[in-house]
C-alpha cells in the first residue's frame, strides 16, 4: 500500500448509502448555503424593522410568507431534476448494478433533501421566539402552522423526486406547477392559521375534541402525510427501475389498504353524523389521492419479462386472477383504477343518499363521477406513444383546454344550450353543465355520466384484450418454476 | 462460479428501439478467463449488447447468461459477478475521489474496516491514491476512467464489462490503462472490452468479436481476421522518396502489376499484385533504377483496420447478392462461424 486513507467517520455505516452520498453533496452545495444564508439574512432584517415600527401584523405576514416560500418552493425544487441527473449522467445504471433497490434511490434522496428542509425550518424557531418576545404572536398556532409547513414541504419533496425521472423539461415544468397549485390551500390554510383573530376559534373546537378524537384527527394527517410520500416514491421508483422487476403489486395492496381505510372512516363519519357532509373530510383526501394512484397505473408500461408477475402467477388461480388488478401495466391499472374510483365514488354516495340539501342529478356525485370517469380516456385516446406517462397529461390539458373553448363559446354566442356538445368526454361534460340552463343541468349531467361509463367500458374491453400480455408471462414464469425449483425458494 | 460452462453466453439476441433494429441476433459465448475485444462501429449494437449483458437493459428476444445465471431471471446474481464500466458517465460533484468509492462500497455493502481495507486496495491498484482528495468532477479523463474502473473492481467482479476505456484518453493515460486490463487479465477474470482502437485490442485480447448492423460478422482472433479478409497474392509497400512523390505516383501509374493505394507525405503507400519476395526486390531495383531517389521501402504489415474494414465491404456485397432475386439472406449464424 502506498499511504494509509483516512477512515471516513462522518457518517455511521447504519445510515443508507444514498442518505450518507445526499447529504455529503447536499450540505455543500451553494444553492443550498446561500439560500440558508439569505433566508436568515432576511428574516433578521424583517426582526430588526419592527424594532423601527413596523406594524407587528405585515412583518408576521411577511415572515409566514417567506418561511412558506423556502419550506414549499425553495427546498423541494432540489429535487426538481433529481433523477433526471443521474439519469443523463449515467451514474443511475451504476447505482442499478449495486445493491440499492430503486425505493431506496428515492427513499434516500428524499431523506437528505427533506433533513435539509426539516434543518431550515428547525432554524425558524429562535425567530418564532424573538416574534413572541415582540408580542401580538400566538405561539401554539404559529407551532402548527410550522408543523404544517414542514409536513406539506415533505409531500411536495417526495412529488417533485418522482417526477424527476420524467425526461421531457416542459413535462417536469408542467407538474411542477401543478404541485405548486396543490401547495396553495395550504399556504392559505398556514396564513389562516396564523391570522391570530380567525384561527382561535379553530384552535378552540379541536381542544373542544375528545382526547381519542384528537389524537385520531392527527394520526390520520401524519398516516395520510407518511402514506402521499410513500406513494410519491414508489412512484418514482418503479420508473426507474428494470423493466423486469415489479414495483407495482405492493404499492397496489397498501394503496388499497389505506383507500379502504379512508373509505370506512368516510362512511363512518357519514352514518354516525347528524350532518353526513362531515365525510367530505375523508372524501377530499381520498379524491386526491384516488386520481394520483389512477394517473400511476393508467401509465405503467406493460410488463414484458416473467419475473414481473412472480409475486402472484405461482399462487394458483385465485392468486392469477388478483393478478388482473395487481400486476405491473396499464391494462390491470384500468381495474385496478375501477376499483379505486368506486372507493371514494362510494363515500359520495353515502353523503347524497343520506342528506337531504345534496340531489343526486347535479350534487356532487355526477361530477365527481365524471372527474373519475375522466382518468380512462387516456388509455383509448394517444396522442404521444412514445410517452405512456406524458400522453395521460396532454391528453388531460386537451380536455380541459376543450372544455375552456366550448365555455367560451357558450358565453360569447349566448347559446348556452350548445353546452351539450361537451357530453362526449367526461372533462368536457364538466365544463357543459356549467353552460346550460339550471333546469337542463340534471339531464344533460345525466347524458355526460352515460357517456363517459362508455369510456370506462372502451377501456376496461381494451385493457381485457392485453390480458393475453400477462398469461403469457404466467405460462413462461410457470415454465421456468418447472425447469428452477429451487431457484426462487 | 460454475467454470465448466462459459462465462458468458449470448443466444440469439434481438433488441429493437421503434423501427431500429439495434442488436439482431447476436450469438457467442466467452469462456472464463479470456480477454475479448468487442469492435464495431457507431451504432452497431456494441453498446446495447453490453447493456443487456449487464442487466441495464432487456432484451427483446433471445438469452443471455452471465457465469450461469440469466440476467432477465437473476439480475441480482449478475451483477454481483459483474463489473461495468460504461462509455461515458458523470462522476459527482462536490464529492471526493474518497467519497466517492466510501459510497459505492457501502452500497456494495462493504461495512467498518473491511470497506476501507478494499477501497485501498482499488485505490493502491488504480493509482488513486494520491487524489482521494481531489473532487471526483474535477479531475481528468484519464483519472476519471481509472475512477471508474476501481469503482467497477470494488466488489472483486468476475466478469468484467469494459465500454470504451479508451475513449478520449491521451497516450500515457491509454497505456495505463492497458497494464490495468494486462493485470486484470493475469488475475484470471473475463473481460469483454470494446473499443475503436483495433490495434490496442489485437494486442490486449485473446480473441475479438466484430459486430455491424447489429449482427456478429467475426469471431476469433486478431491474426486470423488480418489473414482472413487478406486478398491473395498481394502486398502493400510503403515508400518514401527524397523531394516530391508526385514522381514517384507518375511512375506506379505507368509500371506494371502496381496500383497507388494512398499517397502519403513523402511517398505513396503502392498495393503490388505479388506477395514473393524476389517480385518485389524486384520493384525496389526497378524504382532505382528508373532514377526514383528512394529513401524507404518497407513491406506494410496488414492493419486491422484495414481487415476490419475489408470485411464489412465484402459483407455488404454478399448482403447485396443475397438480396437478388432467388436468393435467401445471409444468416447471422453463419456470419459468426467466419
Amino acid at each position: 500500500m502506498n499511504t494509509t486513507l483516512p477512515m471516513l467517520r462522518d457518517f455511521s455505516d447504519h445510515f443508507s448509502p444514498i442518505v450518507v452520498k445526499e447529504l455529503r453533496q447536499g450540505l455543500r452545495t451553494r444553492f443550498f448555503t446561500s439560500a440558508l444564508i439569505l433566508f436568515h439574512t432576511f428574516i433578521i432584517l424583517l426582526l430588526v424593522s419592527v424594532t423601527y415600527g413596523a406594524p407587528l401584523e405585515a412583518v408576521n405576514g411577511i415572515f409566514w410568507g417567506i418561511a412558506g416560500f423556502m419550506l414549499l418552493a425553495v427546498m423541494p425544487l432540489r429535487g426538481f431534476a433529481a433523477l433526471h441527473t443521474e439519469a443523463t449522467d449515467g451514474t443511475l445504471d451504476m447505482l442499478t448494478l449495486t445493491s440499492i433497490a430503486s425505493f431506496r434511490i428515492l427513499y434516500g434522496k428524499w431523506v437528505a433533501l427533506y433533513s435539509q428542509a426539516l434543518l431550515v425550518a428547525g432554524s425558524i424557531l429562535p425567530y418564532m421566539v424573538a416574534r413572541y418576545f415582540f408580542g401580538g404572536v400566538e405561539i401554539l398556532q404559529e407551532v402548527v402552522a410550522l408543523v404544517m409547513l414542514a409536513l406539506g414541504s415533505g409531500v411536495i419533496t417526495a412529488a417533485l423526486l418522482a417526477f424527476s425521472s420524467q425526461g421531457p423539461l416542459l413535462l417536469r415544468i408542467f407538474l411542477a406547477l401543478c404541485i405548486g397549485a396543490g401547495a396553495v390551500p395550504l399556504g392559505f390554510f398556514t396564513a389562516f392559521l396564523v391570522s391570530a383573530s380567525q384561527a382561535d376559534s379553530l384552535v378552540r373546537e379541536f381542544f373542544a375534541l375528545d382526547l381519542w378524537e384528537q389524537c385520531s384527527l392527527i394520526g390520520g394527517i401524519l398516516a395520510l402525510v407518511v402514506y402521499a410520500v410513500y406513494y410519491f416514491l414508489a412512484l418514482g421508483a418503479s420508473r426507474i427501475a428494470p423493466p423486469s422487476e415489479n414495483h407495482s403489486t405492493l404499492k397496489r395492496l397498501i394503496a388499497l389498504a389505506v383507500h379502504g381505510a379512508l373509505m370506512v372512516t368516510g362512511l363512518l363519519l357519514c352514518f354516525l353524523n347528524t350532518d353526513p357532509r362531515v365525510a367530505f373530510w375523508a372524501f377530499i383526501p381520498l379524491m386526491f389521492l384516488t386520481l394520483i394512484v389512477c394517473m400511476d397505473v393508467l401509465t405503467e408500461e406493460m410488463p414484458r419479462y416473467p419475473t414481473a408477475v412472480v409475486a402472484l402467477a405461482r399462487r394458483g388461480r385465485f392468486g392469477r386472477l388478483a393478478g388482473r388488478l395487481l400486476y405491473p401495466g396499464w391494462a390491470s391499472g384500468v381495474m385496478f383504477s375501477a376499483v379505486m374510483c368506486g372507493m371514494a365514488l362510494v363515500i359520495l354516495a353515502g353523503i347524497t343518499w343520506k342528506s337531504s340539501s345534496v340531489d343526486w342529478d347535479t350534487g356532487p356525485f355526477p361530477h365527481f363521477l365524471c372527474l373519475f370517469l375522466a382518468v380512462f380516456v387516456p388509455v383509448i385516446l394517444c396522442i404521444n406513444r412514445t410517452n405512456i406517462f406524458a400522453n395521460w397529461w396532454v391528453v388531460q390539458l386537451c380536455s380541459v383546454f376543450l372544455g375552456i373553448l366550448l365555455s367560451m363559446f357558450c358565453h360569447t354566442m349566448n347559446a348556452r344550450d350548445l353546452g351539450v356538445l361537451g357530453i362526449f368526454t367526461p372533462i368536457t361534460s364538466l365544463f357543459g353543465v356549467e353552460c346550460v340552463n339550471y333546469s337542463r343541468r340534471g339531464s344533460v349531467m345525466f347524458l355526460g355520466c352515460m357517456f363517459s361509463a362508455v369510456w370506462l367500458l372502451v377501456a376496461m374491453l381494451r385493457a381485457a384484450s392485453n390480458f393475453s400480455t400477462y398469461t403469457t408471462l404466467e405460462r413462461e414464469e410457470l415454465e421456468l418454476a418447472g425447469q428452477e425449483p429451487s431457484s426462487h425458494s | 462460479m460454475d467454470r465448466s460452462q462459459p462465462a458468458v453466453v449470448v443466444e440469439d439476441l434481438h433488441r429493437t428501439f421503434g423501427n431500429l433494429k439495434a442488436v439482431n441476433g447476436v450469438s457467442f459465448s466467452i469462456d472464463h478467463g479470456r480477454v475479448v475485444g468487442f469492435v464495431g462501429a457507431n451504432g452497431a449494437g456494441k453498446t446495447t449488447t453490453m447493456r443487456i449483458m449487464a442487466t441495464l437493459d432487456s432484451p427483446g428476444s433471445g438469452k443471455v447468461s452471465m457465469g450461469g445465471h440469466n440476467v432477465v431471471h437473476h439480475p441480482a446474481k449478475v451483477r454481483r459477478l459483474l463489473g461495468w464500466m460504461p462509455d461515458s458517465f458523470g462522476t459527482y460533484e462536490h464529492m471526493t475521489v474518497l467519497e466517492y468509492l466510501d459510497f459505492y462500497a457501502r452500497a456494495l455493502g462493504f461495512k467498518g474496516a473491511d470497506r476501507l481495507r478494499r477501497i485501498q486496495e482499488v485505490m493502491d491498484f488504480t493509482d488513486l491514491t494520491p487524489l482521494a482528495d481531489r473532487m471526483s468532477n474535477k479531475m481528468s479523463k484519464g483519472q476519471t476512467q481509472r475512477l471508474c474502473l476501481g469503482r467497477a473492481l470494488l466488489h472483486d467482479p468476475q466478469i468484467l464489462i469494459l465500454d470504451e476505456p479508451a475513449a478520449g484518453l491521451d497516450p500515457k493515460a491509454r497505456v495505463e490503462l492497458k497494464n490495468l486490463i494486462r493485470i486484470l487479465a493475469q488475475e484470471g477474470k473475463t473481460i469483454l472490452i470494446s473499443s475503436h482502437i483495433l490495434s490496442e485490442l489485437g494486442e490486449m485480447c485473446d480473441s475479438l468479436l466484430f459486430i455491424d448492423k447489429g449482427r456478429i460478422v467475426h469471431h476469433g482472433d486478431a491474426e486470423s481476421m488480418v489473414r482472413g479478409t487478406e486478398t491473395a497474392g498481394e502486398t502493400l509497400v510503403n515508400v518514401q522518396i527524397a523531394g516530391e512523390p508526385a514522381k514517384l505516383i507518375e511512375w506506379a501509374l505507368t509500371a506494371p502489376l502496381i496500383k497507388v493505394e494512398e499517397e502519403t507525405k513523402r511517398g505513396a503507400r503502392l498495393r503490388i499484385q505479388a506477395a514473393d519476395d524476389a517480385t518485389l526486390a524486384g520493384v525496389l531495383r526497378r524504382m532505382i533504377q528508373d532514377g526514383l531517389p528512394v529513401l524507404d521501402y518497407h513491406r506494410e504489415e496488414r492493419r486491422l483496420e484495414d481487415a476490419f474494414i475489408d470485411m464489412l465491404g465484402q459483407i455488404d456485397k454478399n448482403t447485396f447478392k443475397a438480396q437478388q432475386p432467388g436468393e435467401l439472406p445471409q444468416k447471422n449464424a453463419e456470419a459468426a462461424k467466419l
